[in-house]
Formats: C-alpha cells, structure tokens, sequence
C-alpha cells in the first residue's frame, strides 16, 4: 500500500499555478458535474460526449498558455501534464501539421 | 343557408397556455409559460379528435373524370361548407370524411395521402348555384350549393359554363401578370413575379417563415352582374395551418375583401422592419470607416482591462460570464472571431506585464504574511510542533512557496528574539530602518506602506508593533526627501496614453450618434413608405368595390368618393 501523502508534505507546484488555478477549479468542477450528470435516456455511443468535450477544453487551454501565449513556465506545463491537467497525447497530435483541431484520441 | 362561411375577424385564437409577444425586432412570437417554449410560429391547438387524414384513392386523380364509381358524393370530394367545420383542420379539403365513417370499405388504408385541398372557386356563369373548385393538384370539381354535393365527373349541362369561365380565367391571369409586375416593380423591387403561376406579389417572397405569408389575388369578373369572386393563389407550398381560412372557398364579399388587404397591410408593416434590422447592420459597417481598425481593437482592450478580466482565463469563460456584453465597446469589433483575436492578443500582452512587474516585486512575497502571522501568534510558551499542529488550517501556514523548515526556522528564530531586552530590539530594528536606500525608504514614504525589505525582515517584528510604529514614524520624519529620477517621462508617456483612450472614446461616441441618426432617418422613411402604401391599398380597395348595378354605378360612387377626398 503506497504511503498516504498529505497535503501539506506535498511538493508544492511549480511558480504560476496559482495564476491558473481558479480556471482549472472551474473545469474540475465542470468535469465532476458531467461525470455525475445522469445518463439516462443519453444514447449508449454520447454517454461520454460531455466528458470528452471538458477534457479537450482543459487540454486546450494548458496547451494555449504555454504554446500561444506563452503564460506559464515549463515546469508548470510539465507539472500540469504530470498531474492529468492536460492530456499530453492529445496535445502531441496538435503539434502536427493536419491534426491541429483533433478532439478525440478514440475514434 | 349559404351565407359567408369565411369568419376571420381575428386570427384563430391561441391555445391554451400560449401567449403572444412582440421581440424588439418587431416579430411577434408566442411563448408557452408552461412548458418554456418559444417559436415564431403561430402555435396550433392539437385538434379534439385527432382525424386521420381521409384515404384518397389515388386512382381517382388519373381518373377523376371517367373512374368515379357513383356520382353521390361521397365517393369523391364532399364538400358541405356550412356548419360541418371540415375545414376548420386546413390540412385537406378531405379529412372530414372518415371521422364520420362515410367510406367503410375498400378505402380505408390509413396511412398518409396527399393533402389534396381547394385552391380556389369560380362560379360557374350560367349555373349559379354551381361552383367550379380546383385543388391544389390541379384536379377540379364541381360543387352544387344548393344541395350540398360535389362531383368530380362534371355534368354535361355546365359545361359550356365552364368553358366560358376558362377562357375567361386565361385572359385574366394574362392581365394579373402585367399588374403584377407592375406591383413588384413598387414595391419590392428585385423579386419578381414568376410567370406560369398565378401572379404572386413580390411582397410574399419577403415576409419571414412565421407568418402565415399568403397572398390573395383578388380578381374582379364582371360577369352578368355577378358577385365579386375572389380567387386565391397560395403562393407557397407549405402546409396549410388553421389560421389559413381562405383555403376553404368561401363566398367573398366586400367586407372579406376588405379584410384581406387590412391583413396585407399588416404584412406590409412587418416586412420592412425585418429589412431594417438587416439594413442597421449593414450600416453599422458601413460606419466603420471613422474607427480604424487598431482603434476598434483598442477600445476592445480598454473594455477587457476595465473590466478586470483574467487574463490567464479561457476565452470561453468571457463568453459564458458575459459581463462585457452590455458595453458598447464591445460591439467596437463587429465580428467574434476579431474580439477573439484581439483578446488573444490582450491577454499575452498582459500577461507579459503581469510577469514582469512579479519578477520585480516578488521574492519575499510569502515571508510578509508569514512573519505578520508570527508576530500576531507567536508564544514563548509554544514549542515549533506545537504552534504548527495549532494554527496548522491558517493559510499563511499552508502556503506552498514556504517550506516548513524556513518556517521552522522564523519561528524558533522570533521566539529567540522575544527573550532579548527592549533595548537591543530597538538598535536592531533602527539599524535595518537605517540600511534602506533613500530610494525605497524616505521621508516620502508612509509607515503603513513600508518598503518589503523592512517587513520581511525578523527584526521589524519583534518589537510590540505599537511602540514600533511610532518609532518608525518619527525615524521616517527625519529622512530626507525621494531623489528626483525618471518618472517624469513616465508620466509623460501616461498622459498620451490618455490621450489616446480618450480620442478613441470620442471616436465611439461619434459613431454611436451618427448610427443613432441614421437609424432615425430610417425609422421615418419607413413609416412614409408605410403610410404610402396604406394610401395606395385603400384606394385599391375603394376600386375593388364594385356593386351589382355594374361600372356606371362604380364610378359614380368613384366620383362622390374622389369629390369628398
């Protein structure tokens, strides 16, 4: 069994989060919310429709901050990719020329 | 008995629930309070008894005039106009029909036929209690009034009537088409009247989808001394809803006439207030050339920083919070994609900014609050472990850019201090007041905003901060003043910055006044063009009123008319 970290024992994350964390806090939350969101009635192949948008969203925005417009640091990027803010395999297709509005990695 | 069945003094009330809006654009459109719907269309009350549409055979529209097994009416169209309320549906000449049970067998395959529905009515000359109906198909029968029957094989006896009345009908479209164009031609120029159809007014193709956009050419035929005849050409193929009575044929009179250019009038009067709003917006760019372009930006910019936008938030948080909607900087930029540019743009230039003026400031940041905490809580009776397992949910104790040993390390430190005598505190702390450069810390400066280099220093917080504070005024008082240095060209710069946003604010304002006039100018020339039309209408209709005792009578009555105008 991994050791409990707390909170306080925990490496702090890099300089800049603070900047974006009320934004992630709000995609979190949107993300718990369309995770409990009820799928009745939602057709079996859409059910995780929502749950692919927010994540593509969040991925987008960390991808814009650090790519576009350069806001945050690399450590903070990197931090971010580490802890699941972003999805890295995604932002990878959108360095590619011809993939750069790619959604999904599913289909 | 056959009176005028045509009862539209008010379009079909709405159904339960509904009620009727106006929008700002000048549609109206209905809104259920009850199930928070809203549509532009005039909604329908779902009939009583759902009829299932009439069974049609469709043998009988290659047959119609030899194929029709009996003569009686219910083998073909049925037409009993008064009092059965077949028509009220509007969704078919035929769908009375089975709800009574007339066709039990062979007929009754229940799925959808075509809607076949009359389309217009001619008197037949000669036969006055008969009347030629053609249908929307093209197929036509005729109807006897007095008994209430309809045939689709017409009989011999009328049809030299009907002969007559085609002749007739064919000269008429001729001369509809000419007039028509004319019409187009002044009102609606640009849209014309297309020719194999029974002329259809310019005007239709103009009023929006909601409405029940339906032109009625009247058409006068003078013959024997008849009536007035209306005939209806429907302009577009949409299904028919309630409000549409005239499909039903029914017997015109003046009044109806009447009646039907009021409506058009009223067709009239929403058209060019959906023109308008196209018009304003075309203008509005129109305008555009008193801003340039970077201006249009820079307002746009003005309005993000005013606003306290975030500049690390995502662009779709802007949207969904909606706060800068309300400014007319806003629609500075006409298109979303330009706000989003420029956004985009603002948001790294501040970004930059933001970093920089952190770079500059930031370093002992975290210790300010943190030796502030100390000094309000800090206790020689309280070991290290102790005072952080106590005031462990306090946020200055949590923050992750301190670590716990340089924490540690203040505190076991302050505690130290407490212990020394008043005396040394206060050498210390003159000694730290002393060793600030002139350019941070002078007689300028006000004690409750003093330099960080004081207050992240373990010396500013060790005396009891009442003695400290005055201490530190009269220690400021004997300072001397702020070196002279840059900020001259700073404000120099400042003030044309100003200058500037305010150029840029006139600018809009400019912009505003003139689109505001230019609106204005609009409104009045529309209602001209309205009242024109009013004026226009009413004359035709003052032609249109053709009595019984023929032309001498008509103008006649023309002439008492034009002497009272």
């Amino acid at each position: 069994m991994p050791a409990i970290r707390h909170a306080s024992k925990r490496k702090a994350p890099p300089a800049g989060f603070s900047d974006i964390e009320d934004d992630l806090l709000i995609f979190s939350n949107k993300m718990k919310d369309a995770e409990n969101a009820t799928s009745v009635n939602v057709p079996r192949h859409a059910v995780h429709w929502p749950i692919f948008q927010i994540s593509h969203q969040r991925s987008r925005y960390v991808y814009e901050l650090y790519y576009e417009k350069e806001a945050i640091s690399k450590q903070l990027y990197d931090w971010l990719l580490k802890n699941g803010y972003a999805d890295a395999m995604l932002i990878a297709k959108w360095k590619k020329t011809g993939y750069e509005k790619v959604c999904v990695l599913l289909y | 008995m056959l009176k005028s069945t045509h009862k539209v003094t008010a379009p079909i009330p709405l159904p339960e629930g509904w009620t009727e809006h106006k929008a700002p654009t000048g549609h109206t459109y209905y809104y259920n309070a009850a199930t928070k719907q809203s549509t532009y269309t005039r909604p329908i009350a779902p009939p009583v008894a759902p009829a299932p549409i009439a069974p049609l055979d469709p043998s009988q529209s290659f047959l119609q005039y030899q194929a029709v097994g009996s003569s009686n009416p219910s083998a073909g169209p049925n037409f009993n106009f008064p009092g059965q309320g077949d028509f009220q549906g509007g969704r078919g000449g035929f769908s009375g029909q089975n709800q009574r049970g007339g066709r039990p067998g062979g007929n009754d395959r229940p799925k959808p036929q075509p809607n076949d529905k009359p389309k217009s009515r001619h008197t037949i000359p000669g036969h006055e209690d008969w009347v030629l109906v053609h249908t929307k198909y093209g197929r036509r029968f005729v109807f006897n009034k007095e008994k209430n029957q309809s045939f689709w094989r017409i009989p011999e006896k009328l049809k030299d009537g009907i002969l007559a009345l085609d002749q007739l009908r064919i000269k008429e479209k001729a001369e509809a088409l000419i007039k028509a164009d004319e019409i187009a031609s002044d009102i609606a120029p640009g849209a014309a009247a297309r020719p194999g159809l029974a002329p259809k007014p310019a005007v239709e193709e103009n009023t929006g989808a909601d409405d029940s956009s339906e032109y009625e050419e009247v058409e006068v035929t003078d013959d024997e001394g008849e009536d007035v005849e209306g005939e209806e050409s429907h302009a577009s193929k949409r299904q028919r809803t309630e409000e549409n009575l005239p499909d039903e044929p029914v017997e015109f009179n003046e009044d109806d006439i009447a009646f039907q250019l009021a409506a058009m009038g009223q067709e009239y009067g929403l058209d060019p207030g959906e023109y308008d709003d196209g018009n304003m917006e075309w203008e509005e760019g129109a305008e555009g050339e008193m801003i340039s372009d970077e201006d249009s930006a820079a307002l746009f910019k003005d309005l993000l920083n005013d606003y306290g936008i975030n500049p690390y938030s995502p662009w779709e948080k802007l949207i969904e919070e909606g706060k800068v909607f309300d400014d007319i900087r806003y629609t500075a930029l006409t298109t979303m994609k330009a706000r989003r540019e420029t956004w985009e743009e603002w948001s790294r230039e501040k970004i930059k900014v933001l970093r920089e003026s952190r770079a500059k400031e930031e370093k002992k940041d975290p210790r300010i609050p943190y030796l502030a905490f100390l000094q309000k809580n800090a206790n020689p009776k309280l070991y290290w472990p102790e005072f952080k397992r106590k005031y462990k949910k306090e946020p200055e104790m949590r923050d992750a850019s301190l670590t716990d040993k340089e924490r540690e390390k203040f505190y076991r430190e302050h505690i130290n201090r407490l212990k020394l005598p008043q005396s040394t505190l206060k050498t210390d702390l003159l000694s730290l007041l002393k060793a600030q450069p002139t350019s941070v810390f002078n007689n300028a400066t006000l004690s409750s905003h003093l330099p960080p280099s004081i207050l992240s220093d373990i010396r500013y917080i060790s005396m009891e901060p009442s003695i400290r504070d005055t201490l530190i005024e009269t220690f400021i008082t004997t300072l001397p003043p702020p070196p002279e240095s840059v900020p001259v060209e700073e404000t120099e710069e400042a003030v044309k910055e100003r200058k500037d946003k305010e150029r840029r604010r006139k600018a809009l304002e400019d912009r505003e006044r003139h689109v505001a006039e230019e609106k204005r100018r609009q409104q009045r020339d529309l209602q001209f063009g309205k009242g024109r039309l009013r004026e226009e209408e009413a004359e035709i209709a003052r032609a249109m009123n053709v009595t019984k005792k023929g032309l001498k009578d008509h103008l006649m009555a023309e002439d008492s008319g034009v002497k009272s105008n």
